[in-house]
């Protein structure tokens, strides 16, 4: 089942696909930020920053 | 930017250039939770392409073979590539010798005045027509396209040398291969940077990943984003242009996942029959 939590950028509602993976990134569909799936269970996310290459 | 109080109608109204949506954004954030006055927002963004008949000062294209774009003024630090087969860039500002442009792409970068060859500021919009993938959608190509797509990716394995911001025979760096590859076999505008890439299109998991499908990758040990192409038809491959080889390569998932830790797939097209 697919879990929605709060995007840490602008609090809308954040949907984790059900076949998401530990690292992956995804974006939020609201404010575009860039989401790192840090764990999966439990659930931790962050806001992915890149670094300059 | 300035602003100008409305006083009776307890209004705030904010006039004048600011170059990205998002400090637009912070600007009227900040101002929200300073003020209680009605924010009304009349800021030009000069890099929205939906505002570009009254913040183009010119249009422009390469006037020599290559011209390096350069994410600062006076740097030498590459954005991006120009060649004059490109589509004419738009110039945002004029600061002494150089110019603020933005490319098809959206790239916006610092180029030298006497690199360049000015086209006139009253063009028709030359960007009216050009297709860029936008997120969720899938473009239709013909079967024979994906194989163009793949062929095109493979010209430059082994040939062409990895050069951060290069989008041409000079070099190419990770998203600059799969920008020329798209433009070039299907006539679709990329984003130059990868993780502007990896907004576009449907998100595919690992398993469903099939030829034409951008991997999205980070550089194991650091927060930086990598992409390549993948080739699931016979032989697995990814074809990238990898920094720490050197050169544009077709690498099979292996060898790839060697330096790399996938962090997403993406399909940005459907073959029709």
């Amino acid at each position: 089942m697919e879990m929605v939590v709060s995007c840490p950028e602008c609090d809308e509602n954040l949907i984790i696909p059900v076949d998401a993976e530990e690292e992956e990134i995804i974006d939020c569909e609201n404010c575009g930020v860039e989401i790192e799936i840090v764990s999966l269970d439990p659930l931790e996310i962050r806001i992915f920053e890149e670094e300059e290459k | 930017m300035w602003s100008e109080l409305n006083q009776p109608q307890e209004e705030l109204i904010l006039r004048g250039r600011v170059l990205l949506p998002a400090q637009r954004d912070r600007i009227v954030k900040s101002l929200r939770e300073k003020s209680s006055f009605k924010i009304i927002d009349h800021m030009v963004i000069l890099s929205d392409p939906a505002q570009l008949g009254r913040t183009t000062l010119n249009w422009g294209k390469a006037g020599q073979e290559i011209v390096g774009v350069r994410r600062k003024k006076g740097s030498g630090e590459l954005a991006t590539q120009l060649i004059p087969e490109d589509n004419p860039f738009r110039i945002l500002i004029r600061d002494g010798k150089q110019y603020l442009i933005q490319l098809d792409d959206l790239t916006l970068g610092w180029v030298y005045e006497d690199e360049v060859v000015l086209l006139g500021p009253s063009l028709e919009n030359p960007w009216e027509g050009i297709r860029r993938p936008g997120k969720g959608e899938l473009i239709e190509v013909a079967p024979g396209d994906l194989n163009k797509l793949i062929n095109t990716a493979l010209k430059y394995v082994e040939t062409t040398p990895y050069l951060r911001g290069g989008r041409s025979r000079q070099g190419l760096d990770c998203s600059g291969l799969i920008q020329v590859a798209f433009k070039n076999a299907l006539d679709l505008v990329l984003p130059k940077h990868a993780l502007d890439q990896m907004k576009l299109g449907q998100r595919v998991t690992q398993f469903e990943g099939c030829t034409g499908d951008l991997v999205f990758a980070k550089v194991i040990g650091r927060n930086i984003v990598h992409v390549g192409l993948l080739l699931t038809n016979g032989e697995k491959k990814v074809i990238h242009s990898c920094l720490s080889k050197g050169k544009v390569l077709a690498e099979s998932p292996e060898g790839f996942l060697k330096n790399y830790k996938p962090v997403g797939y993406r399909r940005l097209i459907k073959k029709v029959r």
